[in-house]
């Protein structure tokens, strides 16, 4: 079986020719999911050439479409011979056939693939809304930590929140699971401190509101102003995460802004807590070897393919605000950020203005994250593995607009 | 039983090729169990292996099989207690010789080399029941050289004749890795099947996690000379091959952490 | 007639050697070059015992232990003080050198009237034809000296080939030859596989002492050099015994070691007959052992270009 494409306005036009049976069926799915990964969301599959269509070639299209439903996408098989329309209407798939293309289809485009821009497309959700940051829980590496100094914060569905902290248990607050977190609209994300564990996740649904005991939070409430896509366009491959929050904080106009990233990863860099802080009782000092002790670091750049959801916050560098839980980006002048990355399996996002709770809410219900990451930016020399980034997807953002006066760090 | 404390090995010490293959390792192997030993390349788990078998001495550390200390007991001696199934399929065999004479050497392992006819008729006999039961048509050509036969089945009679005489530990050292995967497949089979017939105890170096998670009842992962990760009991039960890849790339981070990551941490982590 | 018999009757004594060396070169697959140096210490021992009146079977006996001797220390020092191959022979067969001269006390012991291991068996059959001088063997006549010579080495010798094909089917014969074939597995079967080769070693040479032995009585002296070469010639033997009747099992390769011998024998016979200088024997021998080893080579690189001359065409 031979497969070619070409894009024809905002369809795929996949020509094949051959037999769609068994022994390729798995060829053609893996291609076709390619080209809904790249964004094709709109594929007609022109069958003139298919000289055969078997249970399991019929097996493989059902699963493309339901991929392609479940971005708002379509699917046509057009210019089917007899023999494979007469298969389809047999077995009750008669609904994908269609004889002609499209009428909105367009002549094929010359200049594809080179689109003007910086890959970023800007959509405006209510620009008179943001953010309340508060910090109830102000722990920072690595001082010593009491027992007292955890705060129980329960998250609400408008939550965004990213911190150190375990989850709620009928015990009282135990300081040996205290590991990073992240919420997104309520829902929560946490890493066990340990190095064998995967992270576990609570879900804000229907009267269930996540709570965690945070040793360190920085906690946001609103909803989000903007919704950026990005996705990769000529010579421009991957997006940075500090070139991320650059855009962030140019389209809410701010200073200080907190966002969301859903996006499949090109890589991520980070480290997370693999012994809790919470058995720190007298100041420590993270030096080399003991730090392997309790951070584990990701070594090299990780989850390629896969898909991110990151919850940050950035900041300029205003003189009166020295924002004592933010690290100033090496390789972005004036850039300072927290963040928090869950990663999650790959699975494709519908295009345009999407809603965050329900593009997240997708991958919360589905597989369960393999990690969770504090994202750092590595600019050693030569060994360095440079800042996380991502190949496409959207970002959620909205400026903080608490009043200067109002901030809650010193 | 087999217990091992402080076990300590360098090749070539002093050298640009020094290498330290065992740096301390303890470690008890319970009787009746059967241990798989993964790790990285190099990580030393067929050097350890080879010190229990006593291919070399060891730098320091002991060495006790069922109540005997066998530290310092040349490897000849050792094979009176321990059997041992090598990667090389040419290693386990004499090439030269047939498949009875081979055989027959398994049959005495541990007994005086006395000057009786080795072949008799009766040795034959025993010979040609058991390898039927490899069902490789093997009987039929006990007279052949080992040589002439192909590496799986040299690996099949090899292990015959490291179980003939039950041994108080069996190696197994890769003992599949040199074969095709068909092949291998079958080795593996047959090893579960003498291991849990005979109740052995058993240690397998392996570099297929599937076959660590299938066969055994422990794994014990090593890096560096040092065994890093020990599944037993439930936790054995637990692992699956992604659980010890995941191990694989802990121990492979742990090693990229050095202090140029903590120093980033330090300024980074806030 | 006489120079067959002749041929045939060494060619039986250096058979010993030749079964010596199969031990060796073969079976522990160990080039040793002691060989040179324990075969005259063979004839040296043997020599002087028996003019020294001595009876020559007890003679013949005491010098085939000397061998066994020698080949031992070979062994020890290769597997003990883990000295090369090759040099633990080179040591062996140098030392040898010495400890023969101390033996013989000067270079050459002449055998003239003295009685050999030959005696009684000449006894027996000049009895039974009636105190004749002379027989007819395939209607040559043959002198009865000689004859008996030929009838003990040939009892000697097929003794000595029965015995080892039993030893090597033995449990201890199955492992020393296992110990040559694949050290690692003997020591996996618990065999301590050092002491094999030092036992192999020691048979070895025993054999070869044996075979030096045997020369000097029925060629009526010992000489210190008589071993130089000894070891190539044996070689050559076994090359050729294998030729003629493989190596399928022990028994064939044994009996290839005792034709191999022979027929080599015959073959300098025929040579020296047709005007060969005794002087080149040694460099034709090496000449022939070397072709021997990279023939097969060479033939295996012909067929192949040969063959891969017909693929390209």
């Amino acid at each position: 079986m031979q497969l070619s494409h070409q894009k024809r306005g905002r369809y795929l036009l996949v020509t094949t020719s051959g037999r769609l049976d068994a022994a390729w069926a798995d060829h053609f799915s893996k291609s076709m999911q390619e080209h809904i990964r790249q964004g094709e969301h709109h594929l007609l599959l022109d069958a003139a050439g298919m000289e055969f269509l078997s249970s399991a070639g019929i097996r493989s299209i059902v699963q493309l479409i339901k991929s392609v439903k479940s971005v708002n996408g379509s699917f046509q098989l057009v210019k089917a011979n007899d023999f494979v329309k007469q298969t389809l209407t047999m077995t009750g798939f008669g609904g994908w056939l269609s004889d002609d293309l499209p009428e909105d289809i367009q002549e094929l485009k010359s200049d594809q693939g080179i689109e003007p821009g910086d890959g970023f497309e800007t959509f405006k959700l209510d620009e008179s809304v943001g953010l309340m940051i508060s910090i109830p829980a102000k722990w920072k590496p690595w001082q010593s930590f009491r027992e007292g100094d955890a705060v129980r914060i329960r998250f609400q569905k408008n939550s965004f929140a990213l911190g150190i902290g375990s989850p709620v248990q009928a015990t009282d607050a135990d300081t040996s699971m205290m590991g990073e977190f992240l919420a997104v609209a309520g829902n929560t994300v946490h890493q066990p401190p340990r190095e064998d564990e995967d992270p576990d996740f609570l879900l804000a649904e229907k009267e269930y509101l996540p709570e965690m005991h945070c040793m360190q939070a920085l906690h946001c409430n609103g909803e989000m102003s903007h919704v950026l896509r990005f996705a990769p366009s000529g010579k421009k491959l991957y997006f940075g995460l500090g070139e991320i929050a650059e855009k962030v904080l140019t389209v809410t106009n701010s200073e200080l802004a907190a966002f969301v990233i859903l996006a499949e990863i090109d890589g991520l860099v980070g480290s997370y807590i693999i012994k809790s802080p919470g058995q720190i009782h007298q100041g420590q000092k993270m030096e080399f070897p003991g730090a392997r002790e309790w951070l584990s670091f990701c070594g090299e750049r990780m989850y390629a393919r896969q898909q991110a959801l990151v919850f940050g916050i950035a900041a300029r560098t205003p003189d009166d605000l020295k924002p004592a839980l933010m690290s100033a980006s090496g390789k972005y002048e004036g850039l300072f950020l927290h963040s928090h990355a869950t990663v999650f399996p790959y699975q494709p996002m519908e295009a345009g203005k999407i809603n965050l709770k329900d593009a997240t809410w997708k991958f919360f219900n589905g597989s369960p994250p393999l990690a969770l990451y504090h994202l750092v930016e590595d600019l050693r020399p030569l060994t360095g593995l440079g800042e996380s980034a991502f190949i496409r997807g959207a970002c959620w953002c909205a400026p903080i607009i608490n009043g200067k006066e109002d901030l809650p760090w010193e | 039983m087999l217990k091992i404390k402080e076990l300590c090995k360098t090749f070539s010490p002093g050298t640009v090729n020094e290498v330290r293959a065992l740096r301390g390792v303890t470690l008890e192997i319970q009787e009746g169990s059967f241990t798989a030993v993964i790790g990285t390349n190099g990580s030393g788990k067929s050097t350890l292996l080879n010190a229990v078998a006593g291919s070399f001495e060891a730098d320091s550390g002991s060495m006790e099989l069922f109540g005997r200390i066998i530290t310092n007991w040349p490897e000849h001696k050792r094979a009176l207690l321990i059997g041992r199934v090598f990667q090389n399929p040419f290693a386990g065999t004499a090439a030269g010789m047939t498949i009875a004479e081979n055989i027959g050497m398994a049959m005495r392992r541990g007994q005086r080399w006395s000057l009786r006819t080795a072949i008799t008729k009766r040795v034959r006999e025993e010979i040609s029941d058991k390898v039927k039961t490899l069902k490789m048509g093997l009987e039929d050509r006990l007279d052949n050289p080992i040589g002439t036969l192909s590496g799986g089945q040299r690996q099949a009679l090899t292990l015959l004749m490291a179980t003939w005489l039950k041994p108080q530990l069996l190696l197994l050292d890769e003992h599949t890795a040199a074969l095709d995967p068909k092949t291998a497949a079958k080795v593996a089979e047959l090893t579960r099947e003498i291991i849990t017939r005979e109740k052995l105890t058993a240690m397998m170096v392996t570099h297929s996690m599937q076959q660590a998670v299938d066969l055994p009842d422990r794994i014990i992962m090593m890096h560096k000379g040092n065994i890093v990760e020990d599944y037993k009991d439930e936790m054995k039960a637990r692992a699956r091959v992604s659980d010890l890849i995941k191990a694989f790339e802990r121990v492979q981070k742990l090693d990229l952490f050095d202090s140029s990551v903590a120093e980033l941490l330090e300024q980074q982590y806030v | 007639m006489g120079i067959v018999l002749s041929a045939f009757t060494i060619g039986l004594i250096l058979a010993a050697l030749t079964m010596g060396m199969l031990i060796s070169f073969r079976m522990l697959r160990f080039t040793d070059i002691t060989v040179d140096g324990s075969f005259t210490l063979g004839a040296a021992v043997a020599a002087v015992m028996i003019v020294n009146g001595w009876s020559p079977w007890l003679a013949t006996l005491i010098a085939t232990a000397t061998g066994l001797v020698a080949g031992s220390i070979t062994g020890l020092l290769y597997t003990r003080f883990k000295i090369q191959m090759i040099l633990s022979g080179i040591l062996m067969m140098t030392a040898l050198y010495s400890i023969n001269l101390r033996i013989m006390g000067r270079s050459n012991i002449p055998l003239l009237d003295t009685s050999s291991v030959s005696g009684s068996t000449e006894h027996i059959i000049s009895s039974l034809s009636g105190e004749l001088n002379r027989i007819n063997i395939l209607g040559w006549p043959v002198s009865i000296t000689d004859f008996s010579v030929f009838l003990t080495a040939l009892i000697i010798c097929v003794l000595a080939a029965i015995a080892l094909r039993w030893f090597l089917l033995t449990h201890l014969g199955t492992a020393l030859r296992a110990s040559g074939n694949n050290p690692q597995m003997v020591r996996a079967q618990g065999i301590n596989h050092n002491l094999m080769i030092v036992l192999g070693l020691s048979l070895s040479n025993g054999l070869v002492a044996l075979s030096g032995a045997l020369l000097a009585q029925y060629q009526g002296f010992a000489d210190v050099q008589m071993g130089i070469g000894m070891m190539v010639w044996g070689l050559a033997s076994i090359i050729i015994g294998e030729a003629l009747t493989g190596t399928r099992s022990i028994g064939l390769t044994i009996a290839g070691a005792v034709l191999g011998t022979i027929f080599f024998r015959l073959l300098i016979a025929i040579a020296l007959r047709w005007g060969l200088n005794p002087n080149d024997l040694k460099l034709v021998t090496a000449v022939f052992v070397f072709l021997a080893l990279v023939a097969p080579i060479w033939v295996k690189s012909l067929r192949k270009s040969i063959w891969g001359g017909l693929r390209n065409a």
